[in-house]
Parts: C-alpha cells; sequence; structure tokens
C-alpha cells in the first residue's frame, strides 16, 4: 500500500510516534496522567508509627 | 546526425549545407556548469554532454541553461537549469489525454496543470545539436504542465507538435551523475517550478502513516482500558456535626492493589447557591509519602429573565497519578458555609483515562497537519511565478 521508500522517508516520523506512543502505554501502566491532573504537593513523613492506623497532621 | 554547430573560437553558429559565418554570431559568452563531452548516468542510463543553449523567453526576458545529451541508443535529452534548479527532460512518443476545461493534461495517471506558455530564442549556444535549435526556438510555442516533481512540455510549430517529460533532479543527484562538485553548479533560489516540496514520500502515504498511527493509538487504549479495575476503594459521607475539634476528618485505612496506578477522589457537597471547600491529605501509612492538595466546589442557580440559569457543579475531582500499592487513609480538612453542613468522597483506583491518548493522537496529528499548510505555503509562492495560478 505504502512504498518502502516513502516509509524510509517517513522512518523520523514513524520512529517518533513510536517513542510517543511507547511513553503512552507506560503511563498507563504506571497511571500517569499528563494532564487534567490535580496537583499535589508531596512530602514525605519519617517518623511514623508502623504500627498507628492514623496520625495527625497540621 | 549533427544539423548545427558552433564554433568554440568564434562562437558562430553554423547550420547544416548553409556554411554562411553571418549567419548567427552570439555576441555574449556564458558560463557552462556541465563542461561539453562530460559524461554522466542518470536513471542508469550514461549520456554526454553535445550542447549548451541559454534561452530567452520573449515577453518577460529571464533567461535559462539548457544541455544537451545524448546516448547512442535512447537518443537525445536535456538538462534545463533555471535558478539553480535542474530538471531531466526526454521526449516521448504518445501524446497526453488532455483537459480541455481546466487546461490540465493526464498521462501516466498524473495530471499535470498548464504552469507556463512561452516563445524562447537562443542567445547561446556551444557545442553540436540534432537540429537547428536557433530557428526551430524562434518559431516554437512551448506550454510547460508540471505535476511536481515531473513536468510535460509541449512545443508546437508549423511543423510539427513534440512531447516531452521531464523529472526534477536535485544538485546532489546531478553531481554524483557527473562526478562534478555541487558547488560548481548555480546557486539555487526560491523554490523551482517543478521542486517537491518533500522528495522522499507523498501527501498520501503520509495521511495513511498517520491514520494508522492515530488506529493504533486508539486500539492501545482500548486494550489497556480492558485491564483497568476502576476499584471503588472507599466512600463515606461526613457531616459537620462530627468534626472534631482538631477540625479533621480523619478516614478508615483502605488498601490499594497492585502497583502504581492513578487514584481518584471524587467529591459531592448537596449545594444550593454556596460553596464547599477543603484540603485533603492522603497518607500513605506504610512509607510515610503525603500528597497535599486541595478541592473547592460551588453550585449557583436561579431563575432570570424568564430563563433558569445555572454554574458550577455540585463534584468536584482530584485525578492522582503514580499512586503506589499500600495502606492508605485520607484527611480532610473541610471548610463548610454556613448553609451546607455535608459532603461525601468516594475514591476510585485505575480509573481508565483518555487524555493520554487525545495528547498522543494531536502530536502524531501536529506533523502531517504542519507539513500539509507549508506545502501549500510552497505550492502558492511556486504558482505566484506562473499566469495560470489555480490560486489566483
Amino acid at each position: 500500500m505504502i512504498p518502502t521508500d516513502e516509509l524510509k522517508g517517513l522512518r523520523y516520523y514513524i520512529i517518533s510516534a513510536i517513542l510517543l506512543l511507547s511513553l503512552f502505554i507506560y503511563s498507563d501502566i504506571i497511571g500517569w496522567n499528563w494532564f487534567n491532573d490535580t496537583s499535589t504537593e508531596q512530602t514525605r513523613m519519617h517518623r511514623v508509627h508502623s504500627n498507628g492506623r492514623y496520625f495527625y497532621h497540621k | 546526425m549533427t544539423l548545427a554547430m558552433t564554433c568554440p573560437n568564434c562562437h558562430i553558429y553554423y547550420r547544416r549545407g548553409n556554411w554562411n559565418k553571418d549567419i548567427t554570431k552570439f555576441e555574449n559568452t556564458y558560463p557552462q556548469a556541465l563542461p561539453l563531452g562530460a559524461k554522466g548516468k542518470i536513471d542508469g542510463t550514461v549520456y554526454e554532454v553535445m550542447g549548451f543553449l541559454v534561452k530567452k523567453e520573449k515577453r518577460y526576458k529571464y533567461t535559462w541553461r539548457e544541455y544537451m545529451l545524448f546516448n547512442p541508443y535512447l537518443g537525445y535529452a536535456f538538462l534545463s537549469e533555471y535558478d539553480g534548479h535542474w530538471n531531466f527532460i526526454w521526449p516521448i512518443e504518445d501524446n497526453p489525454k488532455e483537459h480541455r476545461v481546466d487546461n490540465s493534461f493526464v498521462y501516466e495517471h498524473e495530471t499535470y496543470q498548464l504552469f507556463q506558455k512561452y516563445n524562447a530564442e537562443v542567445i547561446y549556444a556551444n557545442g553540436e545539436f540534432f537540429f537547428d535549435v536557433v530557428d526551430l526556438t524562434d518559431s516554437t510555442l512551448t506550454e510547460e504542465y508540471i505535476a511536481p516533481p515531473f513536468l510535460l512540455g509541449r512545443e508546437v510549430n508549423e511543423d510539427s507538435l513534440l512531447w516531452f517529460k521531464g523529472e526534477y533532479i536535485t544538485e546532489k543527484e546531478l553531481s554524483e551523475a557527473f562526478d562534478i562538485p555541487a558547488k560548481n553548479f548555480p546557486q539555487k533560489r526560491g523554490l523551482g517550478y517543478t521542486e517537491p516540496v518533500s522528495t522522499s514520500f507523498s501527501d498520501q502515504s503520509l495521511i495513511i502513516v498517520g491514520i494508522l498511527l492515530c488506529l493504533f493509538v486508539i486500539l492501545s487504549q482500548l486494550f489497556l482500558s480492558s485491564f483497568d479495575k476502576n476499584t471503588v476503594v472507599y466512600q463515606d459521607t461526613f457531616s459537620a456535626d462530627k468534626l472534631t475539634s482538631q477540625k479533621v476528618f480523619i478516614t478508615p485505612s483502605f488498601t490499594l492493589e497492585g502497583s502504581s496506578k492513578n487514584l481518584d477522589i471524587e467529591t459531592y457537597a448537596p449545594l444550593s447557591n454556596d460553596w464547599f471547600y477543603a484540603e485533603f491529605t492522603l497518607i500513605n501509612e506504610d512509607d510515610g509519602t503525603e500528597y497535599n492538595f486541595t478541592k473547592e466546589i460551588e453550585y449557583y442557580s436561579g431563575y432570570e429573565g424568564g430563563e433558569s440559569w445555572s454554574e458550577g457543579s455540585m463534584f468536584g475531582e482530584a485525578l492522582l497519578s503514580k499512586i503506589p500499592g499500600g495502606h492508605y487513609h485520607i484527611n480532610i480538612y473541610p471548610e463548610f458555609s454556613t448553609l451546607n453542613h455535608e459532603f461525601s468522597i468516594k475514591v476510585t483506583r485505575d480509573l481508565p483515562t483518555y487524555t493520554n491518548m487525545w495528547v498522543v493522537i494531536l502530536c502524531i496529528i501536529i506533523y502531517p497537519a504542519v507539513y500539509l499548510v507549508h506545502k501549500r505555503y510552497r505550492e502558492q509562492a511556486r504558482w505566484s511565478e506562473s499566469d495560470y495560478s489555480p490560486y489566483d
């Protein structure tokens, strides 16, 4: 359907699309939404009681 | 058989059987990019440069250069150069099919549009020729039709009608064919009238590849979504009268299964011309990681001028990316208005989302779209040189 030499001419476009598609699949697997995502501020508590169910902030 | 030739010293043009030196003498000489006798292989055929012509269009007075080539088996052909753009041109036997309505011809499944009509004169010739190029050029009306990178030439005079076909040839191809450095060729200016915007692929191939890639993205999305569990891991309703002295609601612990996935926290408040605001902290009980975010929802409605209206929503959604599996709870710090005193949340794990898919499709479409707009711009620039532009 598409001549081989034309596919060769489109190789950079196809390779770029495949790389983007790979990122898309990886993002879906790890649940990474590139946009429409809620902005979060991530912090880490170092002194968490392993047996405590709740702890308080603020 | 040679029917005309020039003297390399005095630049007089001789016709066969007519050796009167006064007939045609060229006043100026012009530099040649391809010397007489140079041999080059074009499309697998070896041609020798036999003659060189400089032609001038009689109406607009621009000049271009033609090199007559010869192969003992295939006969003669030409290389034509204008503004550093080259076409390889050869005679064809069969007449293309004409569409009189729009000045076009169909030949070998390509439609050629009329680009120019002109009468020309030879202002310089060097070498030997198989016909009287000076008189023949002077008495011939030439029409050129293009379907880049190809062209069709139609030469009409009182005695004959000749068709030629041509194809754009790059400096690099010509340099390799004749083993002459490309820097020796005239410098390229603008867009050649048969120069393709892309020499490596057609519009059709680009569009087909783009569509196939988009389809593949959509199928991938459908396939991946079929594995999304879309599990509600926690939901509850909270009332202001149960707020602790610390002004915080603390949800029970819930478990997020599996590896990293997204997490959706949907907030609902039964609002009527009111607002609700809360700060949320999602806490990983296993490693202490906190994810802080806020959500504000408001909903207003009324009846005005005979029409009811509303704005805002009673629902708010927070979508968190890449939340690892583990044990979690949420601390909620709400701010109630004077009217509303309750809200509820629903936490969903591994929700199918489509934003990434649309972003990928947009990225895939961008290149063909930009290319086709650029091509149209270039085509308009090409046809601006023509009296028969379809863009006028």
